[in-house]
This record gives structure tokens, sequence and C-alpha cells, in this order.
């Protein structure tokens, strides 16, 4: 049942969206922007997700469990004894850590080639002597052959590797062929003695990897001497992809709110297109054209702007992803650990994810303009009012809505205390529902504005006032979209504000000491460097040196996964640094001392759910043991959790009296570089690997870190901000173009072209004000609920809220700026245009 | 001879498994061809042998092996076939100054087989590992020959050799007692394989040692007794170009004749002229076998997954009135299909002419795989 005049609706259709080319390049722009920002984040996130999988892939080959020890590592000698012991099942040691050569960073893995089959089938070409050349050559390495045709290297170049301990020569024995992109990119393969000796671990390894079979586990298990724990293979993903979950939520919400702003967009050039087709589409039903067709009609349109815009989208999405993609790994490389791939990969799934969601936002926006559309009587209504006429009544519903929205949101937040993706949707329901209030807000605003207008210039003043007030289902819109994306900006900017000034604070609390020496350490290593003994106490002796503190920050197994130790030698002092949250067991510093008492980070305690009192396990060198958590302190270095003890008490239990990093102390009066001086001669004297670092230096390099982990952050605020200009740009064209007869009245009646300038201006002033003002309340609450829910619960982190009014100046500063930019071009187009031809259009 | 399997390029392939070789297997003739010689002993004349010291390890020369078979019977009735060898190679003549424990020059190779006769099955594995940390090793007089958890220990009092293995399939626990002295192959124990001056290996054979203890296949336990061979070598290159591979023999027949003898054959399809074997009977007397008094024909064939055909039956003549032999293999499929293929498997001893079995041994053949 074909409508014969369906085709002749397809042709107006198409006549109207190329007649109005600069609506129709919004809409898409709008859709494009706003899905690509969610596909380039989503991109980028999956990317960065792929790199993890693959890395650990990379490292952990087959083998389907492992033996891990403690931070020293695990003796080369238990593995000895377990390939001795009858029957026992295949295992191979490993040793790795990460080295670079050139300007990349590899990971360098030792294994053991000989037998190293089973559990290393991902790597083929150990073939042609190059075994015998890895087990004879001290510091053979391999590495794939597209890496090695791309360094230029041939079999038996030297290359230098530098690791925190020093630089050392290898020699490229040979290459390998892989499928992992993370082996082909990042990994070097080397015998197991090479490696030693290139990572300076000469007598330990890493881990044993074992490949077992279904219940052979509690058998290998209690074999093991005390110190040593088997854990399957796979844990180790999980836990690292759990690390680096609330990030990667992170990331996707912010994209979500650049498709929030662009869905406005949408909203608004479809109702513009609904608008000014309004006596068309009264000519239609005249002739019998359906409210259904009309419906389908606009929806049709909409998809059809949806399906090139997410296309747009694509193409932008992989282009933003691309730029991206470096500062999430550099991030994920700063926070949790080295990943050896960075480059993007564009899987057609999250492609396709991105297209339905962007079409998906478009077909919603474009809802409620095609029902406008169907409620077109067959009659010519041409008025505005007529339009606007039912507005005033949506405005209250829409309120309505808004308000239930927030009572929602609440609702979500006390039913889900502690998940994450509820508190982002409740995030979410509080933007959208702001936004629905948006309408009353701008009536209420217009009445306390106009009095005060008209004072200041009666008839353009207004006019402008007017123009806004009186076609609210297009400037309301606009407004919105202008306001949720400032709103996001100052949200975000006051919450890294916030938790920036927490971060500089705690930092200040923390670094007692005025100069750092600590052992060189591979991140990708649980294995922690160490420091001289001789070197310490010859540093310790120095002249002008007060105080000392001594540290060594390792990584165990707990009962809730590996965490990071940071045993503290602390000299006596009354506050050590620690600020604490909540109570403090009576004995706090006693038991520390004593050695049964430990300290947990807020993000360990929050993580895990312990609190001052409660028992925690740890696995020691010989074996489970139990502490007391004393208290929990405010920690902004690690979101996976911190756990401090005395260093005495862990020596003991894990038989590790090394000293991973100093402290020291200057006497009063003594002059900073000068101590600098002494201490960076003994150090360069007997240990030039070591880092010494002033305390200020210090400082500045972690807030640095932190600087680069939120540069991803500004740059999707920087996106959102972009989406929301050319909304508001478009609003503003369809605003004044549609009023091209009431222009050309004015003009007639003898308006300049200036003051028809002026006129489009300032309401284009008025619209970014109001976006403005109104975005400062929403940014605010979106800061509280960033700071006070979403940062508490990603991460476990108890932020100040620092709330500059720079910030809050810049807010309204910047939306006016946008809707300056947005009007330009109207403004110029309306002074321009003879005041003949907007009446003779009549 | 032995069984000159390998060696050094055994290595280059260690890193796949045994169930999927890969496409370019070793060939025999390559591992023991010369390569660089330099710093390593050779042997060049005979020498003096002297046991116990020669039971354990010369690591001046390139390549040595322990090479163990033997024919079982179980008490509960059944019949095994297996086979041990610890071959040690060095990767370079002098030992390696470095600071990891895991710098090594030898590394030792474990070939470890078990034929049950009954079901049919033939199951081999294999070990490679440097000699490092105690993982692989051989120690003075035979003490203790081992690769990780498969040992073999010569006793220093009673001469006894004891063998300790278990595989993830199947487990071996032995006690071998010699019943002969050791029997010096070739020319006085040097055993020219080459041309060349030094192209040969120091050579002899434990050939009859009676054998008890118990085998555990699928978690039973069978006790077992019967007679293994023996066969110790070393050199530091062997096998010339144009040598293809071999076809060796070691036969224990039921009226106390021990018989060794390997046909080199050649890549032309010739046999080497340098095929050697000796002959040992009841009271210990000693009959050199040369090429031009022994004869070899293949009477049956298999085919192996790969396509390679290998003799699993032969006709055996040698000098002197006793009867042509036939020598059958108990199991057509004995493929050692590990880093290097080989068959290696073992063999009843008929009577040509009356089908009456004359004893047991074991059949080496290599070369066959192209």
């Amino acid at each position: 049942m074909v409508n014969p005049l369906l085709g002749g609706l397809v042709r107006a259709s198409r006549r109207y969206l190329t007649r109005h080319p600069w609506n129709l390049m919004l809409a898409i722009a709008g859709i494009g922007l706003g899905s690509a920002v969610v596909i380039a984040v989503d991109l980028t996130n999956s990317s960065a997700r792929t790199a993890f999988r693959l890395s650990m892939e990379m490292l952990s080959g087959t083998a389907t469990h492992q033996v891990v020890g403690g931070p020293r590592g695990v003796d080369e000698t238990v593995y000895a004894t377990l390939r001795l012991r009858p029957g026992s099942p295949p295992s191979a040691p490993v040793v790795s850590g990460t080295v670079t050569l050139g300007q990349r960073t590899y990971t360098l893995m030792g294994i053991d080639p000989l037998g190293s089959g089973a559990f290393r089938g991902d790597l083929e070409g150990m073939g042609d002597g190059v075994v015998e050349r890895l087990l004879v050559t001290p510091g053979a390495i391999m590495m794939s052959a597209p890496r090695a045709s791309t360094l230029g290297l041939e079999r038996g170049d030297e290359v230098v590797l530098e690791r925190a301990g020093g630089a050392h020569t290898a020699t490229l024995a040979g290459t390998f062929r892989t499928a992992n992109p993370a082996a082909r990119d990042g990994l070097l393969v080397a015998d197991i003695a090479s490696a030693q000796e290139l990572l300076g671990r000469v007598g330990r390894l890493d881990r044993i990897d074992l490949i077992l079979e279904p219940g052979e586990e509690q058998a290998v298990a209690d074999s093991l001497p005390a110190g040593l724990r088997l854990t399957p293979a796979a844990a180790r993903t999980e836990a690292g992809a759990r690390m680096t979950e609330a990030f990667h939520i992170n990331l996707a919400a912010m994209s979500l709110l650049a498709l929030l702003v662009g869905a406005f967009i949408i909203y608004n050039a479809m109702t513009f297109a609904v608008l000014s087709r309004r006596p068309l589409f009264g000519q239609l039903r005249v002739i019998g054209v359906t409210r259904g067709e009309l419906f389908r009609l606009i929806l049709g349109e909409a998809l059809i702007l949806g399906l090139v815009g997410t296309l747009v989208g694509m193409a932008g999405g992989i282009a933003i992803a691309q730029g991206l993609i470096g500062l999430v790994t550099r991030t994920i490389n700063d926070l949790y650990f080295s990943l050896t791939v960075n480059q993007l990969l564009v899987s057609p799934t999250v492609l396709a994810k991105g297209m339905l969601v962007g079409l998906g936002a478009t077909l919603l926006s474009a809802l409620l303009p095609a029902r406008e559309a169907a409620r077109s009587e067959p009659v010519q209504v041409q008025r505005r009012s007529a339009v606007e006429a039912p507005m005033t009544g949506i405005i209250r519903r829409l309120a309505m809505v808004g308000i239930g929205l927030f009572v929602l949101a609440a609702g979500l937040l006390a039913v889900a205390p502690r998940a994450l993706v509820p508190a982002f949707g409740a995030l979410f329901m509080v933007v959208i529902g702001f936004s629905l209030l948006v309408p009353g807000l701008l009536v209420a605003g217009g009445r306390l504005l106009g009095p005060l207008l008209a004072r200041v210039h009666p008839p353009l003043g207004t006019l402008a006032l007017r123009g806004i007030t009186r076609s609210l289902s297009r400037t309301a819109p606009a407004i919105a979209a202008l306001t949720v994306a400032v709103a996001g900006t100052v949200g975000v900017a006051i919450m890294i504000e916030s938790f920036r000034g927490t971060v500089e604070l705690w930092l200040a609390q923390t670094l007692t000491s005025d100069i750092y020496v600590s052992a060189p350490e591979s991140s990708s290593s649980r294995i922690a460097g160490r420091l001289d003994p001789a070197l310490m106490a010859s540093l310790e002796s120095l002249p002008g040196v007060a105080a000392t503190s001594r540290g060594r920050r390792v990584t165990v197994e707990s009962e809730h996964g590996a965490v990071e130790v940071l045993a503290l030698a602390m000299t006596d002092r009354g506050d050590r640094g620690f600020r604490f949250k909540g109570p403090v067991v009576d004995d706090l510093w006693v038991g520390l001392e004593a050695g049964d008492v430990v300290l947990v980070s807020e993000p360990y305690a929050w993580r895990h759910g312990v609190a001052a009192g409660d028992r925690l396990e740890l696995f020691t060198a010989t074996g489970w043991r139990t502490w007391r958590v004393g208290g929990v302190f405010y920690d902004y270095g690690s979101d996976r959790g911190l756990v401090v003890m005395h260093q005495p008490a862990y020596a003991a239990a894990w038989e590790d009296e090394a000293i991973s990093a100093l402290g020291l102390t200057l006497a009063p009066g003594e002059d900073l570089d000068t101590v600098m001086a002494r201490v960076e001669e003994r150090v360069a004297a007997t240990a030039p690997a070591v880092r010494v670092r002033a305390n200020r230096d210090l400082r500045a390099y972690s807030m640095e870190v932190f600087d680069r982990t939120f540069a991803i952050t500004r740059v999707l605020r920087l996106l959102a901000v972009g989406v929301a200009v050319i909304g508001i740009i478009g609003a503003l064209l369809a605003l004044h173009l549609e009023r091209s007869r009431e222009y050309g009245t004015l003009r007639a009646i003898g308006a300049t072209p200036r003051q028809m300038g002026g006129l489009i201006v300032l309401q284009s002033i008025l619209m970014g004000l109001l976006a403005g003002v109104l975005a400062l309340p929403l940014g605010l609450l979106m800061a509280l609920m960033l700071i006070k829910v979403v940062y508490l619960r990603a991460f476990g982190w108890t932020m100040q809220t620092l709330i500059g009014a720079p910030l809050l100046a810049e807010a309204v500063a910047l939306a006016l700026g946008a809707a300056l930019v947005a009007a330009l071009y109207p403004a110029w187009r309306i002074a321009r245009t003879p005041p003949a031809i907007t009446l003779r259009e009549e | 001879m032995g069984r000159l399997i390998l060696v050094t390029l055994a290595l280059l392939l260690a890193a796949c498994d045994p169930p999927s070789p890969p496409p370019d297997t070793i060939r025999v003739s390559d591992a023991l061809g010369g390569g660089d010689t330099t710093g390593f002993s050779r042997a060049l004349t005979p020498r003096t042998f002297e046991f116990p010291a020669d039971h354990g390890p010369h690591p001046g020369f390139r390549h040595e092996w322990w090479y163990i078979t033997g024919n079982l019977d179980a008490a509960d009735g059944g019949t095994f076939g297996y086979h041990l060898t610890f071959f040690r190679i060095a990767l370079a003549p002098e030992a390696a100054d470095r600071p990891s424990r895991w710098a090594a020059r030898q590394v030792w190779m474990g070939h470890l087989a078990l034929t049950e006769v009954a079901a049919g099955r033939h199951t081999a594995r294999e070990r490679i590992v440097r000699e490092a940390l105690g993982l692989a090793g051989g120690e003075a007089e035979g003490r203790r020959i081992w690769v990780e958890d498969w040992t073999l220990a010569r006793h220093p009092d009673t001469g006894h050799w004891r063998i300790d293995a278990v595989t993830d399939a199947f487990a071996l626990h032995l006690d071998l007692a010699p019943l002969r002295p050791p029997v010096l192959q070739g020319d006085d124990g040097l055993s020219q394989k080459g041309a060349a001056p030094g192209n040969a290996s120091y050579y002899y054979s434990l050939t009859r040692m009676a054998t008890s203890g118990h085998v555990v296949t699928a978690g039973d336990r069978h006790d077992v007794g019967g007679l293994s061979w023996l066969d110790r070598e070393w050199s530091t290159s062997a096998l010339e170009p144009g040598q293809a591979g071999w076809d060796w023999v070691s036969l224990q027949l039921e009226d106390g004749t021990d018989i060794m003898y390997y046909r080199l054959r050649r890549s032309d399809g010739g046999v080497d002229p340098r095929s050697r074997g000796v002959r040992v009977d009841a009271s210990g007397r000693r009959t050199d076998l040369e090429d031009r008094d022994v004869t070899l024909t293949p009477l049956d064939w298999w085919t192996s997954p790969r396509g390679e055909r290998y003799p699993v039956a032969w006709e055996m003549t040698l000098p002197g009135p006793g009867p042509a032999l036939e020598v059958r293999a108990v199991l057509p499929d004995q493929l050692m299909d590990l880093s290097v293929r080989y068959w290696e498997g073992a063999v009843r001893v008929f009577d040509r002419g009356s089908g009456e079995q004359l004893g047991r041994g074991y059949l080496e053949m290599t070369g066959y795989d192209g």
C-alpha cells in the first residue's frame, strides 16, 4: 500500500534539505562530532584494553599457572628443585624487565629456549642456530623480524639496551615471528642467563610458568617452599584489567557527554526542519498525507542525516582516536604498567557500536520534532505562535520530568552506594534533568532580565530578549546544549582543580624529607631495586644531614591480590606525614613499631572494605601472616592502594633487609643545593644509576604526571565545547534566518544594517550569558557528583572541593565567547541583506 | 656404534613441541658432521680405556652418550622394550665465565621410550636441559648421569646401574647388573666413521646386563626382568658428507651370543666400507664384523605418517656356520618423533629357516627422513 504521494514527499524532503544546506551541514556536524568523540574514546579504550591483553598474553605465553614470590622474586634454585622432583609438571623459568632501546621501551624476557617449546609456541623462528647463540653468546637477544627491519638491524648487530641500572650491549642473535602485535612491537627475548645479566637479576627469577592439568594445582602448591605461591595465570591478567577499568569508564562517560551535546544539536536541527516547513506540511495534510507518513518522513530524514553524520563521525573518531591513544597509553604507563603496544586498533565492532549509538541518539532527538510535524493540521498554520503556544504547556511537563530525573538520580545513588556505573547514570540523569529545566529557567530569566533590558536599550533589548523567550522551541535546546557543554567543562575543571589541590597538599604533607635517593627499578617488574648499604651509610653521615628515613616499596601478595607495601623506617617525628580518615586503633604507633599493625591507604580501604581494627592477611616469606589495620590514611599515590608497615617488621617477615629509597632531612640552616651536590657526588662515584631528587623536584615531577593523566580529560572537554559551539551557531542561524521577514520589516521601518547586526549580536550575548549562568549551578552539581561520588567510587579518593572564582568567570566567558563566535555569520548576513529581498520572500 | 643420533642441530629445534616437530627436521648426518672442531679433543688414535673412569663424561669432546636399550618380561605376562639415552652436547669447548649460573656450555638431551608389545603402544619423551643449577649433568665414573628427574646411576661398589625415569605416561625403575666386561668396539675402542683422521669416536658397550625392577604404565606397576645393553660413545666429529645414515642392531641371543653391527649408508645408495660390528659368544670370544662379512636385506617395510619408509624386518647373515637371522620389530611403529627423528625399537630374532626365536635386541635406523 504505497501512497502515490510518497514520491512527492521524498522530493519535497530532498528539496528542503538541499535548499537549507547550512542546517543540513550543522546537523551532520553535530551528529558527526558527537559520535566521533564517542567512537574515538571507545576505540582508544578498546585499543588500550587489547594492548593490555596482548601484553599479558605475550608475558604469560601458554602457561596456566605461575609460581610467584615476594618482593625479591623467586630463587632460581627453586626451579631446579621443582624440575628434579620425579614426575613434576611442565614448567619454565622467566626473568623479565623493561629496557629501552633507542626511543622505545621493550619488555626483555629471559626464557629457557631449550625447554620453552610448550610455553612459547607463540614465538616462531627459534631455529637456524639461534638457540645455540642465545645460550653461548652473553647478551644475545632476539626481536621480531618486523622490528629488526624497522630498526635496520641484522643478525650479529650490536645494540645498547638501557635499563634503570645502566646501559648494556646486546647482540641480535636472530629474529622471531609472532602473531601477537604486543610481542612484535615490544618484546625482546633472551636466554635466561643473558636476561639475568642484562637486568641485574643474577640468581633470581621473576616467576616460574607452569602448565598444569586440572587437579594438579594442590600438589604443586603444597610442594612450594614458604614464601612462594601458585597463582592461575589468568588471575594476573584479570587483576590488571580491573586496575584500569575505572579509568576506562571515566573516559567513556566523558565521551557520552559529548554525544549528549550532539543530541541537542540534532534535536535543534530537526525542530527547525519541521518548523520551517509547517506551511508545506499543512498543504500536504490537505492533499491527503497522513500524520503517520509525516512522522515517518521526519524520522526518515533524521535517519539519513544520522547515517551521514555517523559516517563522518567514524572518520573523525578514528582521527581523534589517533591523537588520544598516545595520551591514554602514556597515562596507563605512568600509573599502571608498561604497555608495549600503542597503536590504534580499529575494531569493526567498536565502529558498529558507535554508529548504532549515533543513530540511536539521532532518532531519539528527532522523535519530538517528528511528532510535532505529525501534528500539523490540514490548514495553513503559519503563525509562529501556533507553534510556540504548546511550548508553554510543554515547559511545565519538561520541568516535571527534569525534577523527576533528579529524584531518580538521588534514589539510584542511595540504592547502589558503591558501584561506579550507577554513579555515572545518576550524573547523566542530573545533566539531562537540568537541561529539561532550561526552558522554564529561560522564561523565568526573561522575566527578570526584561525590565533591566528595557531600561538599557528599550527597543533593541526588548526585541532581543523576546526573540529568545518567544522561540523557546529553538532557543531552549541551543542554550541547553551550550549549558551542558559549559557545565561539563566547569564540573570537570573543578574536579581536576580540587583533585590537583588535594594532591599538592598531600605531597607537601607526605614528602617531609628534603632530598630523596632511590634505587633504580623497572616498572613492569615486581622485583624492587635496592640501595647499597655502604652508600646509605655514607649518605646518612654527610655533613648537613640531620635526619633520615629509609623506605622499601615492594609488591606482595595479599588476600586481595597483589598489593603495594611501603615499609618505612621512620625517624621519630610527631605526625609522620600521615593524615588519617576516621578512627585509628589506640596503640597505633606502638603496634606499628612492634610490627603487628599496618596502615592502609584510603583506596585500599575503599576497594577491599577494610577499616581500622580489621585483619589483613599478607603472604610473607614464611607463608600467610595476619596484621591488624591500625588506620586508614589519605594517599593519592596509587589507586590500587598501599599498605604501610614498619620497615624492621617488613624485613623480618619477608627476609628482605634491602632499602629502595632514602629520605634525607637537612639540618636547620643548611643550604639544599650544597648538600644536594654532596649527595650527588657520592652517588655518582659508586652507583650512577641511583636517582637523587630534591623534594621540590619530586613534587614537580608528581604534578607533571598528574597533569599528564588529565591531559586526555582536557581534550575531551574541549571537544564537548566544540560540539556546543556548532550547536549554538546552528540555533542562531535558524533563529535569525527564520526571522528574516521580521528583520526585513525592521529594516523597512528604518533600522540600519549596523543596528540589525547589533540586535543579533545582543541576542547571542544574551543566549551565551543565560547558558553561562545556567551552566554554573549545573557545573557545580556535576563537580560535586564527580568528586563526592564518581571519583570516590572509581578510585576511593576523598578530595577536598576547591572552587576557584576565576574558573566560574571563565565558564561564563566561554559561553559568551562561543555565542559570539556563533553570531558572527548570521549578523553579517542579516546586516548585508537588502530589506526588499526579505520582504519579497513573503 | 650407535647411535650417532643428533646432535648439535638438535638444539635448533628444541623449542618445538614433540607432538608437532618442524617440517625441517634435523638430518642426523648434518648433526654429526664436522663444524668447528677447534678447541675440542679428537678421536685420532686408540686409547687405553680405564674403568670405571670412562663410564663418566669426557667433556673435552663435543658429543657423548649413554645409550641403553632392553627387552623386559613382566611377571604378569606382558613384554616391554625400553630405550633411555643421555646425550651430552658441548656448545663450546671452554667453560663459560659469566655471572649467571644459567650460563652453560654443556647441554644434555634425554630420550626415553617404552614399547608395550601387547598394547601395541610405543611412547617416546624428550628432555633438553642445560648443565646448570644441577638440572642435568654427569658425575665421574657414571655415578650419576641425569637430565632433570631421569637418572642413570652406576653404583661404585657393585657396578650395577640404576635407572629411575618418570614421565607423564610411564615410569622405569630398573637395576642393571653387567654380566660381561666392557666390549671395545672398532679398533680397540676407536671407531672410525669417516675417511679423515679424527672423524671417529671412542666406543665401548656393556652388551649384556641382567635387568630387574618395575615399570609403571597408566598407574599399574609391572615387576619386570630381562636384558639390557649399554652403548657408550664420545666424539667431536664423525660422519662425513656423502654418508646418509645407518642401520644398527644390538642382538642378545639366548645361547649367550651378543651381536652389534652398524651399516653406514651412503647418500648414493651404497654401503660405506667403514660399516662395522662385533660378535661375542657365550665364552667371551669376539669376532669383528666388517662390511663384506655381513648382509642385511629388508623383508618388510613400515610407512610413517609422514610417508617415510622404514624396513622393520631384516634378513641378516653373519660369517660362520650359524643360521641366517630374521630380525623383526615387535611393533612396526617405534618411531622416535622428537627433535631428531629416527626409528628405534625392540626386535625379536628368529632362525630365518626354522622360524624358531633365537633372541631379542634393538634396531635403530636413521637417515630415512630424506
